[in-house]
């Protein structure tokens, strides 16, 4: 009691130290290297690209000014794999943001206790994400492969005739879905991991005291806790997931014809292949609308559904 | 609790100053490696390719300083760098750090020297004392890629395309392979040995006839009496019915299952007897254990199913001693430098004696060794060296046809042959329109552009 | 280092209220399905890693075979005595490379990604969100637009052909970090620091007190991703590096993908290799993951 009224008078008067510029002040110093940091390193050199979609650079010679020229090829349809790389990665995405925290969480409910062996469990699931994509997009490309792959090796020892997994053109993009869930899901469930350590012990006890059940308990109790996690999460993975490119560059090459072409793709193809470094700064603006505008409308949702305590 | 503090604090600020600190160190230095002599000049040298290249190279450059560059007090600075992606090249010609020799894709070379990024070598390879002589290599040498004719690059090497094939699978089937590219199988008797090899079992094929590159369009195209562009570069070629039916013969070979699809590696075929002839293979890669020898490609009416490719050097106008790297250039396609590549079995090399001579001949496999050379030097009625138009819209006509989805739709037997040709003409006809193109703008350019050191120099006329 | 809280398995505390019989059965048939799904699960992980594993030991040109060969025939360990034994690509000290230039990166993001957490989540100052909303918008753009300006500013500052690209950038520039503290640090409940607020401690004092202890498993996180990423980083050494002896562990490891065939089994040798420090960290992490956290430590 007396402890408290002596820290009312001290917190009166260190407010009235620290009125007016100090609040920002400290606010800033908290998050100035961060914020700096990144706008030197991150958005800075993003300016130029901006720029440059309004030009036909090729790299090398000096750019010239065409306006909304590049814009302009894109809307009007003037490239034809723009809209079908779009497409792609709007269902790459569609299914490997849920399906991937899913798995995650999935993982991460299962590993959650202290059992004998679960740290090594934790650690099993973990290895794909500490491997390069490279190496996994190789590995799988031959577990996939319809002639010696692994995959289709297995199934035919329980008598099942597998597909031309790389060689169909919705196999492929299933193909490469799995790949890119089994390479993210120890990551998803180590965040997960992380969040779930905040939901109080209390409050899981006097819900089994209740009599709630596992179900129960995990929507009630877990989930709210963890939709902070879960809202990073949703962000980073679409934000990751329409960006995507090394994967299916190893394990596909976008194929087959442009079944697994995705947007990132064909930004790579326009601009070192074919040299367009104006049209593929354009398409990069474009991508940046479009992630901020998703983005936007995720954190807006977010108040709904996201709770902190 | 308090002790906790303490600790933490004192981590942070132990962790900040080490921050800072190797960042300063970071940024401090960056010395190459090796060492020149005084008195000498650096020339640096970035050799693109994988461990096993790299390793040639090191031995090319050691073959170059003791055949004459040591003599002329040239040091090479090499700089292995694995891939070829042009991110990294671009950037670095952009920022004016591109190293004084710069192993390249070929198809760059020319919008390098439109844009003043690279010099002209003719001057230098006419010149009385230094210069090079022309006998020495094969025309390839001074034909496969120039910019409107100058010299902009040299190639010491082609990778010649000539065809693997699985000796057992031949000899069950009962065929022959031919041992010269005058003996060449034509196009109807390439597709009858070709299914005869072919074998399949439930549906699925369990041992293909033939692998073929993606790039197989361009000889059948050329071979059916047609061109990529038409004579004037106003129009996109492949017009004719003959091409199509040219390409999709192959594509039908595809779709046959004779031909694997393009998502389906080679060499691991070839290594399991599931593939009876396949195209660019590394003679180190072939398993032990199958019975191997080369052969030519088939021939289409005009020309061999296949063609040649090369990765170019060029010296960038950075380079702080043109001569000088110049004078390296020549030594790393010198005799001695070029029996390192003949001896590593890399590539074929342009110099004349180098492959004809026992450091190309002297290896156990393949037997039939002048199937490579022969590519070389074979012209008249088939040869394997196309003319592919260089220059912007030879650029789009190799991406479009050879290396985009169109390619990949064609030999993946997902996208019909009329498809491929007329998405493709569409792309290539709207570039050419973009860029007002014609066969005479490149050279317009050129001279404009001041990119010539001097344009009555040419090597070739 | 003594936590603020106590750790309890909080499956533990349960069971004691319950009967014993009843607990056992219920636990036994939940605990049978866990490891069940489990093994299952890290087959699937592990399968791939052991493929990888079997085809380092492989000859070059036994690397695919039909059908699939799971023990090599012959088992060479050529492949990894070429990654040290070669005179071309010095792989140890590419070894050391990766090493230093992760452990730099750890520390300093750890560092400045929690500050700037704790600023986002806990403080109210003008510009806070709209600096929020710049760090989330620079995670859309594609990285290999903005190399190239970057290049050629840190050519004009000789900074190419050094670490700092890769050291300092990954270091100060980095979302991912931020947000992810910051969402572990809205999720803490305010309690904690109510207390120590009301006494007048400044805010930097809680953050170090009391957010930090209090974030281990998001802190080990960090740190693993953190790791993991520089280690793992392809992209930016490639780029910013030209002199081999710099380079680092993926950058040597690109050297084993040539033009027309990729030497498999080096590549699988060296990958292996360049796993095998960071899942020792991630493993040795484990303790910091799981913790139960028990309200009693305010009282």
């Amino acid at each position: 009691m007396a402890a408290a009224q002596h820290a009312t008078t001290r917190v009166g008067r260190s407010r009235n130290r620290k009125r007016g510029a100090w609040p920002a002040v400290r606010g800033w110093l908290f998050i100035g290297p961060v914020v700096i940091g990144t706008l030197l390193f991150n958005v800075l050199p993003m300016i130029p690209t901006f720029y440059t979609s309004l030009t036909n650079w090729d790299g090398i010679s000096s750019p010239q000014w065409i306006g909304f020229g590049n814009y302009d090829q894109i809307f009007s349809g003037g490239d034809p794999e723009f809209m079908r790389s779009l497409i792609n990665t709007i269902i790459y995405t569609v299914a490997y943001v849920p399906i991937g925290i899913a798995v995650g969480l999935v993982l991460a409910l299962l590993v959650n206790r202290q059992a004998r062996g679960m740290s090594i469990f934790r650690a099993l699931f973990f290895i794909p994400v500490v491997t390069s994509l490279v190496a996994i997009g190789m590995v799988w490309r031959w577990i996939f492969d319809s002639q010696y792959g692994v995959l289709n090796w297995l199934l035919g020892l329980v008598g099942i005739n597998g597909p031309h997994w790389l060689g169909g053109s919705v196999s492929a993009m299933v193909a490469v879905l799995i790949t890119g869930i089994w390479a993210i899901m120890g990551y998803n469930m180590v965040i997960l991991l992380a969040g779930l350590q905040n939901v109080p012990a209390e409050l899981i006890d006097s819900s089994k005291v209740d009599g709630a059940g596992a179900w129960s308990r995990f929507r009630h109790v877990m989930l709210p806790v963890l939709t902070p996690s879960l809202f990073f999460l949703l962000i980073i993975s679409t934000i990751g997931s329409f960006q995507v490119f090394a994967l299916i560059f190893v394990m596909t090459s976008g194929g087959p014809g442009d079944s697994t072409y995705v947007y990132i793709y064909e930004l790579w193809y326009q601009t070192f292949q074919l040299r367009k470094m104006g049209f593929g700064s354009a398409m990069a603006v474009l991508l940046f609308v479009v992630l901020a505008a998703i983005t936007w409308v995720q954190w807006r949702l977010s108040k709904r559904w996201v709770f902190y305590q | 609790m308090s002790a906790n503090a303490t600790t933490t604090r004192r981590r942070f600020l132990g962790g900040g100053v080490a921050l800072a600190g190797s960042a300063g160190l970071a940024a401090c230095g960056g010395s190459s490696s090796g060492s020149t002599p005084k008195g000498w000049t650096s020339v640096s040298f970035m050799s693109i390719g994988d461990a096993q290249d790299q390793a040639m190279f090191k031995e090319m450059i050691a073959a170059a300083q003791k055949e004459s560059l040591d003599k002329q007090q040239i040091k090479i600075q090499w700089r292995p760098a694995p891939g070829d992606d042009w991110e990294r090249t671009t950037a670095l010609f952009a920022s004016g750090t591109a190293a004084d020799i710069t192993r390249m894709d070929d198809d760059r070379v020319y919008s390098l020297a439109l844009d003043k990024k690279i010099w002209q070598l003719d001057p230098w390879i006419l010149d009385k004392k230094d210069g090079m002589n022309k006998d020495d290599y094969y025309d390839t040498f001074w034909t496969d890629n120039t910019v409107e004719g100058y010299q902009f690059c040299m190639e010491p090497a082609m990778g010649a395309n000539v065809l693997y094939y699985n000796k057992d699978l031949f000899e069950k089937a009962g065929i022959t392979a031919p041992t010269s590219w005058t003996e060449a199988w034509g196009w109807d008797d390439f597709v009858t040995n070709v299914k005869k090899l072919t074998k399949k079992s439930g549906g699925k094929t369990s041992v293909y006839g033939v692998g073929v590159p993606v790039n197989i369009v361009e000889p059948m195209i050329y071979g059916a009496g047609d061109t990529a562009l038409n004579a004037d570069q106003t129009e996109c070629g492949l017009a004719t019915p003959a091409a199509a039916e040219s390409i999709d013969a192959m594509a039908e070979l595809v779709r046959n299952g004779n031909i694997p699809t393009i998502d389906i590696e080679q060499l691991p075929l070839f290594n399991s007897g599931k593939l009876a002839m396949a195209w660019g293979l590394s003679v180190q890669e072939i398993s032990k254990n199958i019975k191997w020898d080369i052969m030519p490609w088939p021939k289409s009416p005009l020309y061999a199913c296949t063609k040649n490719y090369a990765r170019a050097f060029v010296i960038p106008k950075t380079a702080k001693e043109p001569k000088a790297a110049y004078l390296a250039l020549k030594a790393l396609c010198g005799k001695a430098a070029s029996d390192v590549i003949a001896k590593h079995q890399w590539a074929v090399p342009n110099f004349r004696t180098a492959a004809e001579g026992p450091a190309f001949t002297d290896h156990p496999a393949p037997a039939t060794k002048k199937v490579w050379s022969e590519t070389l030097s074979i012209g008249g009625e088939h040869p394997v060296m196309i003319r592919m138009p260089r220059g912007p819209i030879g650029l789009v006509w190799a991406s479009t046809f050879v290396e985009g989805t169109l390619a990949n739709g064609l030999m993946s037997g997902k996208m019909k042959t009329a498809d491929y040709i007329k998405r493709g003409r569409k792309l290539v006809n709207a570039e050419i329109a973009k860029e007002k193109w014609n066969s005479k703008e490149g050279l317009k350019k050129l001279q404009a552009s001041g990119a010539l050191a001097d344009d009555s120099a040419k090597v070739v006329s | 280092m003594i936590d603020t809280a106590t750790a309890v398995d909080s499956e533990g505390s349960v069971s004691a209220r319950r009967t014993p019989a009843r607990a056992n059965r219920e636990r036994i048939w939940v605990r049978v399905l866990v490891y069940l799904a489990c093994i299952v699960i890290a087959c699937t992980t592990v399968g791939p890693f052991i493929w990888m594993l079997s085809t380092s030991f492989k000859l070059p040109s036994e690397a695919v075979t039909f059908p699939p060969q799971w023990i090599p025939k012959p088992f060479v360990t050529e492949n990894y005595s070429y990654l040290f034994n070669n005179d071309i690509l010095p792989f140890g000290r590419f070894f050391i490379n990766s090493a230093y230039i992760a452990v730099l990166v750890v520390i300093g993001r750890l560092f400045v990604c929690s500050l700037g957490a704790y600023g986002f989540a806990r403080l109210d100052f003008p510009g806070k969100n709209a600096a929020f909303v710049m760090l989330l918008a620079s995670l859309m753009i594609p990285d290999m637009l903005t190399v190239i300006p970057l290049f050629s500013v840190y050519t004009k500052l000789h900074l190419i052909n050094t670490h700092f690209p890769l050291i300092v950038p990954p270091i100060v520039a980095n979302t991912f970090g931020t947000f992810l503290m910051r969402q572990f640090f809205m999720g803490i409940p305010k309690e904690f620091e109510e207390a120590a607020l009301l006494d007048g401690a400044s805010h930097l004092r809680i953050f170090l007190t009391i957010m930090l202890p209090l974030s281990k498993p998001a802190l080990a996180t960090l740190a693993g991703f953190t790791f993991m990423n520089s280690w793992n980083d392809f992209f930016n050494p490639l780029i910013y590096l030209t002199d081999v002896n710099k380079f680092t562990l993926p950058a040597g490891l690109a050297f084993f993908q040539g033009e027309n065939a990729t030497q498999y089994t080096q590549l699988m040798a060296g990958t292996l290799l360049s796993v095998v420090p960071t899942l020792i960290l991630f493993i040795a992490a484990q303790r910091y993951f799981i913790r139960g956290i028990s309200m009693s430590g305010l009282k």
